[in-house]
């Protein structure tokens, strides 16, 4: 029967409700913890993550889909008590981010390895929590390197197995990402090309032919505008509702995906982000809605999208 | 092997260092979760429980035993992360306290049941997890064991030969019908700690128990501080009881521990009993009472060790 | 300052005794955890190494240089433990080895993310360089490193322990040395300058570049240990005349690696000749002795010869290779303890360097 994994157990897709489709909760790159610089105090990023989520749901927000893969942040009984306190459903990936980010024993293991791993944690649960991934996360460094090239390929076969999605961070090569993907066999139905409205990447011509493809384009960088901090995804919001017009117009309304990308916190970077200053998933929903109407998209729309795109996308069949 | 089974998977016995053998994060008695009013403020819980075991760890403890037991606010995940973020070995039990904290759904259960279930906790995981358990403990209520209570004592009983998991009872009132139970379903003793020994104080029968090869817990520490609580005793009487064990010879069958609640769901206020006190305030109060150090250590340090950890025989049956 | 660090605390270098120079106790590359073929039984991994530990011991060994560096598996509290049952001094090490194996993503993605933007850049910008902040650089190492030294070595669940690091290691990969293993190698020297710690190098088909990065930071040959020098794929008993003829040490510390698929696999035999051909041409004082034991290993198996191989098995070899007493004394005994025993910094900004490494703490809301 179709239904989305999250961390709290399996749910109904309808039950998703209104989903930001790529959130971190935390993220960073594996080996902070080694790293004195970057440790904190766990009780307050606790604190935090709560309100940011409850903040949320206060909002209208129900579910969320924390893209942090393995050694990335990605903590099942942390996200389990967020989850359980907040009411928020919170969906994990298995997988990883570029090749770039692997974590040191994965490196040189082959794409079949990856994949049985990928679909042990699918079926199996992640480690020994008995919780079971939603999704499959993979991604490419600045170009799709052999290392990403192999990371979609094992993803590929995974999602083949096991009837899950696949989130590629990968707008810049998104045709390339679809080419290797399709050329495992893959349902594009089933792929959502990530970071399409991230400065830089921003291809409304792109987007149609990846919708046209049946692919899903998420514009998720909303609210992340501040060129000072990651001047290589932010961007004016105006520019991403502009992009979103143009798909409805296009009509692909059905093969989009909204969300804000934002850490509530961040493992080892980002110094000055962590405590204050930067926006989180409930900006999201409190600002995007305003900066799409001014272009004639109503709010009903945007939470349309919000709630029916995701539910076709992440069940699981 | 004997090991330790904590939140992280197993521990050396010998890394198990000092330990508190009876400690409580959140504890609420069973469908707290439904009562709005006992619901806590996790984010507050979490840094108070991260404060508390710093504060023990940095006193020297190491080993910490969470003995809320099944639907008595028993919260694997967050046990877990607590756990991983300080760096102190935490315990999970399995078990129900008594009558009043056993979910209504286990009220059917009958000893072979809870034995089943005791032992899957033990062995496989807990939930639908693979994280163990790794001690069983039990109690009664005051006034008496109960039918519910007696299949549970002798389910815990039977999970405990079966794993070779310790096991630590509450309700010393019914010390007697305990041992009875243990002789029935022939349980060894030394596998025995029978907790809130400082709650109806007799040194006779602390003695009669360690005679029998069981272990005492005088697990309140600090309570006077603060309670208004019947048993509240003074420190200074349950250090004078320590003193008497030592000196007639049963310095190796007792346990301390200070019973701390760090988050007391839905039952009128604060706990504020605080496994740290263990260390800070109730060693000195032992070498007051002219307990030597080494007796100290072994009771800290040396007796959980030796009881605690699961122990299997070479034939693969309890030890 | 002429004490050693060890696990359970400063010892004076005569408390060394027999050393073996190059062992792992738990080891695996980072992110093992989150592999499904990594089993870590710690209960099971502790009665394992301690019962190597014991052996090592029994045979008249005293002190185990465990070498896995920041991310290998290092668990110090673990570790502390074991020195303290088994009798067997531990000494432990900071810094990295090769980028693959051993310095994790965090370390290498030199200003993608880590951008030293808002109310801190300005602190810790390195003066004439042109990253807007220190992460990223060899002095971001250097300081990594050198808080270990000084401070102690980072422990589980975000604590450090009280427990110094006494070298520092550094490494590279056979092909290249990568932006980040320079980075690594360059921060390493720093740090052993102002602190007066060797440096344990490995990589050795690298060997040649690595030094000039070591030397060029100003650390003198006699500070470097060269190891590995008995990988199969790369021996040349020349160039390791050649080195400790300038002054630094050379490690034969693959000791019982012999059979393949290990790469550097060769038989014992050969080091043996290796050995004695540098003892034979006066290098007795140029060279440690080590095994590369793995203890437990954390998602890759564990070595097949323990701590123990090199006194039971090897050195009986060597003296029937005719290497004499004097000389094995001076191989297991004198040359780690002259390695090990700190030198005065070198580096005289020690001082206002050590208030710099403090750090400064997140300015946290509410505290």
């Amino acid at each position: 029967m179709a239904h989305v994994n999250t961390v709290m157990g399996a749910i109904h897709p309808d039950e998703l409700g209104p989903t930001a489709t790529h959130e971190h909760i935390v993220w960073g790159p594996p080996g902070w913890e080694h790293d004195p610089e970057w440790w904190f105090h766990y009780p307050q990023v606790f604190a935090k993550c709560l309100a940011g989520l409850v903040e949320y749901r206060e909002l209208g927000g129900r579910s969320i889909m924390c893209c942090s893969g393995i050694g990335l942040g990605r903590d099942v009984e942390f996200y389990r008590m967020l989850s359980k306190y907040s009411g928020v459903n919170i969906i994990v990936p298995t997988g990883f981010w570029a090749a770039a980010g692997i974590p040191n024993h994965f490196l040189g293991k082959s794409i079949d390895y990856l994949s049985d791993m990928f679909v042990g944690e699918l079926t199996d649960g992640i480690g020994n929590t008995g919780v079971r991934p939603g999704f499959i996360k993979v991604g490419i460094g600045r170009t799709m390197t052999p290392g990403d090239e192999m990371l979609h390929r094992a993803a590929a076969r995974a999602a083949k197995r096991a009837g899950v999605p696949v989130v590629s961070h990968g707008a810049w090569e998104a045709l390339k990402v679809l080419e290797i993907l399709g050329s495992e066999g893959m349902d594009l139905s089933r792929v959502i090309i990530s970071h399409c409205s991230h400065g830089g990447a921003i291809d409304p011509v792109r987007d149609r032919k990846v919708a046209s493809m049946g692919a899903w384009i998420s514009y998720d960088s909303f609210t992340v505008t501040n060129t000072s901090a990651v001047t290589h995804y932010a961007h004016p919001d105006e520019k991403r509702a502009e992009a979103v017009k143009q798909m409805i117009d296009a009509g692909f309304m059905h093969r989009m995906l909204l969300s804000s990308d934002n850490n509530l916190f961040s493992l080892g970077w980002m110094r000055s982000s962590p405590y204050v200053g930067k926006a989180t998933q409930a900006d999201f929903l409190r600002s995007t809605p305003g900066k799409l109407r001014r272009i004639g998209i109503s709010e009903e729309i945007f939470w349309k999208i919000l709630t029916e795109n995701p539910k076709q996308v992440m069940a699981i069949q | 092997m004997p090991h330790l089974n904590t939140l992280l998977g197993t521990l050396h016995p010998e890394e198990m260092g000092m330990v508190a053998v009876r400690e409580h994060i959140l504890w609420g008695s069973s469908g707290w979760e439904f009562d709005p009013r006992a619901w806590p403020r996790i984010a507050k819980v979490f840094e108070k429980s991260f404060n508390e075991l710093l504060d023990f760890k940095l006193l020297g403890g190491q080993t910490f035993v969470e003995c809320s037991g099944i639907g008595a606010g028993r919260d694997l995940d967050f046990l877990v992360k607590l756990t991983a973020v300080t760096g102190v070995h935490v315990v999970a039990s399995t078990g129900f306290w008594s009558d009043a904290h056993t979910p209504a759904h286990f009220r059917r259960y009958g000893a072979d049941d809870f034995a089943r279930l005791f032992t899957h906790e033990l062995t496989v995981g807990i939930g639908h997890t693979r994280i163990k358990a790794g001690v069983i403990s039990v109690g009664n209520g005051a006034g008496g064991m109960s039918e519910l209570e007696t299949a549970i004592y002798r389910g815990a009983v039977r999970a405990a030969k079966a794993t070779g998991a310790a096991l630590i009872t509450h309700g010393i009132d019914t010390a007697r019908r305990q041992i009875k139970i243990f002789q029935e379903e022939l349980l060894a003793l030394p596998r025995v700690v029978f907790g809130d020994c400082d709650r109806i104080i007799d040194l006779e029968r602390d003695r009669w128990l360690a005679g029998l090869g069981a272990c005492v817990a005088y697990d309140n520490v600090g309570l006077e501080a603060w309670s208004d609580l019947p048993y509240a005793m003074p420190d200074q009487w349950r250090a004078e009881l320590v003193a008497q064990m030592v000196a007639s010879g049963h310095g190796e069958s007792v346990m301390l521990s200070a019973g701390s609640k760090v988050a007391n769901l839905g039952r009128g206020g604060a706990h504020l009993s605080n496994v740290g006190n263990l260390l800070r305030y109730f060693v000195p109060e032992l070498e007051k009472a002219g307990v030597a150090q080494e007796a100290i250590r072994a009771i800290l340090v040396g007796n959980p060790k030796r009881v605690l950890p699961i122990q299997r025989d070479s034939a693969g049956g309890a030890a | 300052m002429s004490e050693i660090a060890t696990l359970t605390g400063m010892i004076a270098p005569e408390a060394l005794g027999i050393v073996a120079f190059h062992e792992a106790l738990l080891f695996g590359r980072p992110g093992w955890q989150h592999a499904p073929d990594a089993v870590f039984d710690r209960a099971e991994a502790f009665e394992r190494i301690l019962g190597e530990l014991a052996a090592f011991r029994k045979l008249g060994g005293r002190t185990i240089v465990e070498t896995s560096g920041i991310a290998m598996g290092r668990n110090v509290p673990m570790y502390r433990r074991l020195s303290e049952l088994s009798g067997v001094n531990i000494v432990s090490t900071t810094g990295f080895v090769s980028q693959e194996r051993s310095i994790p993503a965090h370390f290498c993605l030199i200003g993608y993310f880590y951008r030293g933007h808002g109310p801190f850049q300005w602190k810790r910008a390195i003066p004439g360089s042109p990253a807007p902040s220190h992460v990223g650089t060899k002095e971001y190492m250097m300081f990594l490193f050198y808080n270990e030294l000084t401070e102690g070595m980072a422990g589980p669940a975000m604590i450090r322990t009280t427990s110094k690091a006494a070298l520092v290691r550094c490494g590279s990969g056979d092909a290249e040395i990568t932006i980040a293993e320079q980075q690594a190698i360059r921060g390493a020297a720093m740090a052993a300058r102002k602190t007066g710690v060797p440096v344990f190098s490995d990589g050795v088909s690298q060997v040649e570049r690595q030094f000039e990065l070591l030397t060029a930071e100003g650390l003198p040959p006699g500070r470097i240990v060269i190891g590995h020098c008995d990988d199969g794929r790369a021996v040349d008993v020349s160039r390791d005349m050649k080195y400790a003829a300038i002054g630094a040490w050379i490690g034969y510390d693959h000791i019982g690696w012999e059979t393949r698929p290990a790469p550097h696999a060769m038989p014992d035999g050969q080091r043996a000749e290796l050995v004695k051909k540098m003892v034979d041409a006066g290098h007795a004082d140029r060279v440690v002795l080590s095994c590369s034991a793995i203890g437990y290993g954390l998602g890759m198996p564990a070595t097949r010869h323990g701590y123990s191989h090199l006194l039971e098995s090897f050195v009986p070899r060597l003296a029937k290779a005719g290497v004499g007493e004097r000389a094995l004394h001076t191989m297991l005994v004198e040359n780690p303890r002259r390695i090990l025993t700190p030198v005065e910094p070198t580096d005289k900004d020690a001082d206002r360097l050590h208030e710099f490494a403090q750090g400064f703490r997140l300015p946290m809301k509410g505290s």
